[in-house]
């Protein structure tokens, strides 16, 4: 909380293809994977703003691009 | 090389030696020992011979550069200027004259033979020889003195305990002697001191001795031990005695300190100290409750054992370090002490026994001083690195401790708010040896006992010389005040945890070190999250609407503008508005925003999006254009459901849904279709919230965390179909999704306030009445308001109040005046409220925001993400079926606060870190802190600070700006703007209308300052950040009336005693005693002289506690019998205070008082 030196942090994500970062020493969570960058905090951000382009959760994405359209949802 | 190592480890033992009271000097080339009766052990003596060359190479190096110092005897016949460190203990004893804080003493248990008469006669030699035992304190001219009476009665008591049953024995002693250790002392009359003997048997026998602090110390006690040994042994067997003279005594001490303070001797140790002692801010371990402003010095004792292989291994550590055993505890209990209190710059105090002359070494009185011991811990080190910091940091401070603390305290003028300036932990090692003591016929043994009074928050003294290896330990003492003995308990246990961690692995890096065990992790991890409770299967926040509307279609759903609407008439409704929707292109977001008027068809409107598979998003028409165009266009918004009246608030480039409008929703459709329903992943709802760079963001809340919410809320705190709530929170604020659906999950009412009603806390009085309400949901701010302006209360009504911190005052009269009362916390983040508490009447001081709500999950972490101790602040992370989706298209962002969950197993979990710095209890309910960052709350909204000066930066005219969340007149937040212009010469009054204007039409009405003030420059830190907490006040009493004159004849005589006490030309009225330049003793002449001037008693406390003429005034003029006038002024404070209130509830109104 005080008196912090620049830490490295890496880029995880998980299977619902979230992204986030954390500092580098700590361990990879349950269900979460190193994404390949580590660096600066800004490094890793911009590594994930390019990499995270859609950002629905994976049963969303399904849902959107299998079922529904537009048109309502009807009976 | 090796020279230089011999003279430090040299000058390592002579400081160690001395430190426990042990002298050495040089003669030829001898060395000269001299110490108390059985400090100097076989084993030390050994020690000695060994380091001699270099024992006498360091002190030989140090006679070079030290002046001898001079003490002479003085005169008894005038009265003596105290010794630095006795004015301050003259001071506190002044402040509460009854405290036990400053009584020191001892019990020695007698078995055997005892001869009372003997012993009587020997204190009577004792008191001849020693004078502090005659010494008294008197005041002359508001100054305190002492003066040296030729002879003084000798208060010698008896208490005979034998006729109690013999098992209660030891509990009798220990009471009796507190209680007699505890009796207050009349300094003024003496004597200081006075012993009891507790007669338990005819040949055992406790002799409790208590002096004050003012006259004695530690070693003075075992110098008098010393000596009533040899004179009672001498009297007993009849033979002569004559003690060594003592040339001189306390009083020419305490003259000659004078002498030496003002003199060169000390400028280098001073000097030391300044550089050694800058910049520094103590941060305080977390306490139980918060500080009072003054403590009576209730203590509370604990006692950890220090395990002897441990202890052993301890001393190895030390002895390979070329350390003290005193620097590896020290250094050990700074890793505590640093993690508990979340800083890396930590202090520690220590005593040290100061008699620089060795005419003094055997003359009882007060010669205690404390050390300051200051460490950077900054950077993962090891503990063998943390240890050579320590041992270098203790080195210079045995250099330099010729220094009285209070002297430095004069000298150096740290902020002074009562507690003690520099330190909060007093930390000793009591490492001298346990000599028996020989009375002839008698066995003599030490009785442990608890000090009546505590003068640190918290003492610790680790013993580590019992003559019972098993009596080894750490003897706390503490305030109890500020901490229950639990807590003190965990503390030790953890330092017993560092201590074993460091002499396990002393290259271990500190960071590393963790506090906790596998029980209380499991506790706070685990046991306490066990919230698990699945949510029903194909239930959605929509079906349990359609169930209660099929369940009960002709009860009343909602009631807005009188107007009852059944479940039937709002489910065909809102059906119809999904059907409506689900014609049009709602964009791939499917977000629809919601610009209407507080109606029944609002809540339509909420369902009629969800049953869409649509998520709302709240378009508050409050809100100025642009903020509402932001909105739309950032959340890819492409449909609006609005009104006839609204349409100007409607961002352009969006299809418009009039409800209003016949046409627009086609009611007559045949309601028997389905229209299908959304899924638990599908969003509910976005909501935007404050952003820190200037661009709010929408928070994405998905089905399955507003389901998992209603139905843990439906449990507790609770809702039934008899239920009616009062809704009157705007729906751009999230927890309006409580008011709206949880009622209508369960099948009860909601009546909706009009925006009109909801900021008129007489309207909302009304509603509640006239509505038969059951719940109403508001922030503190409102409730308040409710209260102030005149509202009963009901006992029938359940209070849910959340948004910003409860103040304990406003949960009492709360709890009071109805019949339940909730207190919630939640970020919208985590969806709505993720932790609840009941709040029971005349609760704790601050007022706990509870446990996790159903499947949620509450951590605090450190930096490292590992989870602190109980009762140790840290980061607030929730994870859980709450968790938002993330910040619609914010990548980055919902990246760094959305974190991976380590601890709940679920595969991919993540918790939300809220930025909140909260603390668990000891029984698991959680306590929040405040904000880690620029995050603050206003009215219970959210405001990023940096949002603010982001907009205000972008009008024309304004260079700079900061912001700051100012509290004027008790609990009313209100927030305040700082500005600089670009041309200094601009009308400032002209500025601040630009500039208001321009945060007007930018920014919602909750986030335009009501304060906004011109400044020169805005402050800076040190290290170049806006310094905030510098800026002035904009209150208008400081910016007004700060400089104001007297105006009464009170505070004119007030004034003119303190102009002449602090030497200034006049005194504002409303200036701080103590920043004018005052100090403790300076208010003793005050003291005296508002008592001659007015003829009217005043007390220490009085002026402690009323800093500032006025407030000083105010409270003489009460004693006067004017308790009507200050009744009348309270009243009107409270009116100004409502109608202020009322205005920016109503329209956020700027305050007056703007600062020129």
């Amino acid at each position: 909380m005080a008196d912090q030196q620049p830490v490295e942090y890496r880029v995880v994500v998980n299977e619902a293809g979230q992204y986030s970062l954390q500092p580098s020493f700590l361990p990879d969570a349950d269900g979460w994977v190193d994404a390949g960058c580590r660096g600066s905090e800004d490094h890793c951000l911009a590594f994930i703003r390019e990499a995270w382009t859609d950002m629905r959760p994976i049963a969303i994405r399904q849902a959107d691009e299998g079922t529904r359209g537009t048109a309502g949802r009807d009976a | 090389m090796t020279g230089a190592r011999g003279q430090e480890s040299g000058a390592v033992l002579v400081r160690d030696l001395e430190a426990r009271g042990i002298s050495l000097t040089v003669v030829g080339d001898r060395l000269r020992l001299s110490a108390p009766t059985g400090v100097v052990t076989p084993e030390l003596r050994e020690t000695l011979q060994a380091q001699k060359p270099a024992i006498l190479a360091y002190l030989l190096e140090r006679a070079a550069t030290d002046a001898p110092l001079s003490l002479s005897p003085v005169s008894r016949q005038n009265p003596i200027p105290l010794a630095v460190a006795q004015e301050r203990i003259w001071f506190l004893h002044q402040l509460s004259p009854e405290s036990a804080a400053y009584n020191i003493g001892g019990a020695l248990r007698l078995r055997g033979r005892l001869v009372p008469e003997v012993q009587a006669r020997v204190w009577t030699a004792l008191v001849a020889r020693h004078e502090a035992l005659r010494t008294v304190f008197t005041t002359v001219d508001g100054q305190p003195v002492m003066r040296v009476l030729p002879s003084a009665a000798l208060e010698f008591d008896q208490q005979d305990l034998s006729a109690s049953p013999v098992d209660e024995h030891e509990a009798l002693i220990r009471t009796r002697a507190l209680e007699y250790m505890a009796r207050p002392f009349d300094i003024e009359r003496g004597p200081l001191w006075r012993v009891c003997l507790l007669r338990l048997a005819e040949d055992h026998h406790v002799s409790v001795v208590s002096m004050h602090h003012l006259v004695s110390d530690h070693w003075s006690m075992t110098i008098l031990t010393g000596e009533f040994c040899r004179l009672y042994t001498a009297f007993v067997q009849g033979q002569p005695i004559e003690l060594p003279s003592l040339p001189v005594q306390y009083v020419d001490y305490a003259v000659a300190q004078r002498a030496w303070i003002d003199g060169p001797r000390l400028q280098a140790p001073v000097d030391y100290w300044r550089r050694q002692l800058a910049d520094l801010t103590v941060v305080e371990l977390p306490a139980d409750r918060a500080r009072t402003p003054i403590a009576d010095g209730r203590p509370g004792w604990s006692w950890s054992p220090l395990p002897a292989p441990l202890l052993a291994r301890l001393r190895d550590l030390a002895a390979a370090r070329h350390a003290t055993l005193f620097m590896v505890l020290v250094a050990a209990w700074k890793i505590v002490q640093s993690r508990y209190t979340g800083t890396t710059d930590v202090t520690v105090g220590t005593p040290i026994s100061s008699r620089p002359v060795r005419d003094v070494e055997q003359v009882v009185g007060m010669f205690v001083n404390t050390l300051v011991l200051r460490t950077d811990m900054s950077g993962s080190q090891t503990f063998d690195e943390l240890l050579a910091r320590v041992r270098q940091v203790a080195l210079d401070a045995y250099a330099n401790q010729d220094v009285s603390f209070d002297h430095l305290v004069s000298v150096l003028k740290p902020a002074r708010d009562g507690r003690t300036p520099f330190f909060q932990v007093l930390f000793n090692v009591l490492n001298a040896p346990v000599e028996p003591i020989r009375l002839p016929g008698l066995h003599a043994e030490p009785v442990r006992l608890h000090m009546p009074g505590i003068q640190f928050d918290l003492n610790i003294v680790v013993e580590t010389e019992q003559p019972d290896p098993a009596q080894n330990g750490m003897a706390v003492s503490f305030d109890r005040h500020l901490f229950d003995e639990a807590t003190i308990a965990r503390l030790m246990a953890h330092y017993v945890r560092v201590l074993d961690a460091v002499v396990a692995a002393p290259s271990c890096r500190i960071d590393d070190i963790d506090l906790l065990d596998d029980r209380e992790r499991h506790t706070i991890v685990t046991a306490w999250n066990a919230t698990a409770d699945p949510l029903p299967a194909g239930e959605t926040v929509v079906t349990l609407f359609d169930a209660r509307a099929q369940a009960q279609p002709d009860a009343v759903a909602v009631v807005a503008d009188g107007v009852e609407t059944t479940y039937a008439t709002l489910h065909r409704r809102a059906r119809a508005i999904a059907r409506t929707l689900s014609r049009l292109d709602l964009g791939p977001a499917r977000i629809v925003g919601l610009c209407l008027h507080r109606s029944s068809d609002m809540v339509a409107a909420v369902y009629g999006v969800m049953m869409a598979g649509a998520a709302y998003l709240p378009l508050d028409p409050a809100f100025p254009a642009d903020r509402l165009a932001y909105m739309v266009q950032d959340s890819t918004t492409t449909v609006v459901l609005s009104e006839r009246t609204l349409l100007a608030h409607v961002p352009d480039g969006v299809t418009v849904i009039c409800l209003d409008d016949s046409d627009a929703v086609d009611d007559d459709i045949d309601d028997a279709g389905a229209i299908g329903s959304p899924t638990l992943d599908d969003r509910a709802y976005v909501l935007y919230t404050s952003g820190s760079t200037g661009r709010p963001k929408g928070v994405e809340i998905p089905h399955r965390a507003f389901l998992n919410f209603l139905l843990s809320m439906a449990r507790e705190p609770g809702m039934r179909e008899t239920d009616r709530l009062l809704a009157v929170t705007t729906l751009s604020f999230d927890i309006a999704g409580l008011e709206i659906c949880l009622p209508l999950s369960v099948g009860a009412r909601v009546v909706v306030a009009s925006r009109d009603d909801a900021v008129d806390p007489a309207r909302i009085a009304r509603l509640l009445a006239t509505q038969a309400i059951t719940v109403m949901q508001a922030t503190p701010a409102t409730w308040r308001l409710l209260l102030d302006d005149g509202w009963e209360g009901d006992s029938g009504l359940t209070v849910l109040c959340g948004g910003e911190a409860m103040p304990p005052d406003l949960a009492r009269r709360l709890c009071a005046a109805t019949g339940a009362v909730w207190n919630m916390y939640g970020p919208t983040e985590t969806t709505i409220w993720s932790t609840i508490a009941r709040v029971e009447a005349g609760g704790d001081e601050v007022v706990s925001i509870g446990r996790p709500i159903a499947n949620t999950q509450v951590y605090v972490l450190d930096d490292r993400r590992r989870p602190v101790p109980i009762g140790v602040p840290g980061e607030l992370f929730i994870g859980g079926d709450g968790v938002a989706i993330g910040y619609f298209q914010r990548p980055e962002l919902t990246a760094s606060r959305f974190v991976p969950d380590p601890f709940s197993g679920k595969p991919g979990a993540r918790l939300y870190r809220t930025g909140d710095l909260a603390r668990f209890r000891e029984d698991g309910r959680l306590e929040c802190l405040g904000r880690l960052d620029g995050q603050v709350k206003v009215r219970g909204f959210r405001i990023e600070l940096g949002e603010v000066e982001a907009v205000l930066a972008r009008c024309a005219g304004v260079r700079q700006v900061a912001t700051v969340v100012r509290s004027v007149q008790g609990d009313d937040a209100v927030l305040a703007a700082y500005v600089v212009a670009d041309d200094r010469s601009a009308d400032t009054g002209t500025l601040i209308e630009a500039v208001r204007g321009h945060a007007r039409r930018h920014l919602p009405p909750y986030m335009v300052p009501a304060y906004i003030v011109t400044i020169e420059a805005l402050p800076l830190t040190p290290n170049g950040k806006i310094d905030r907490r510098a800026l002035p006040a904009p209150s208008p009493v400081s910016t007004a009336t700060a400089g104001a004159p007297p105006s009464t004849s009170m505070e004119s005589r007030l004034a003119a005693i303190w102009a002449e006490v602090l030497h200034l030309p006049d005194v504002p009225v409303d200036g701080n005693f103590f920043d004018l330049g005052g100090h403790s003793l300076l208010l003793a002449q005050v003291q005296r002289r508002v008592q001659e001037t007015l003829q009217q008693p005043v007390t220490m406390l009085d002026l402690f506690q009323h800093p500032t003429v006025r407030s000083l005034a105010a409270r003489l003029s009460r004693t006067e019998g004017r308790d009507e006038v200050a009744r009348d002024a309270g009243i009107r404070d409270r009116m100004a205070r409502q109608r202020r209130a009322l205005d920016r509830q109503r329209t956020s109104r700027p305050l007056s008082g703007e600062s020129r």
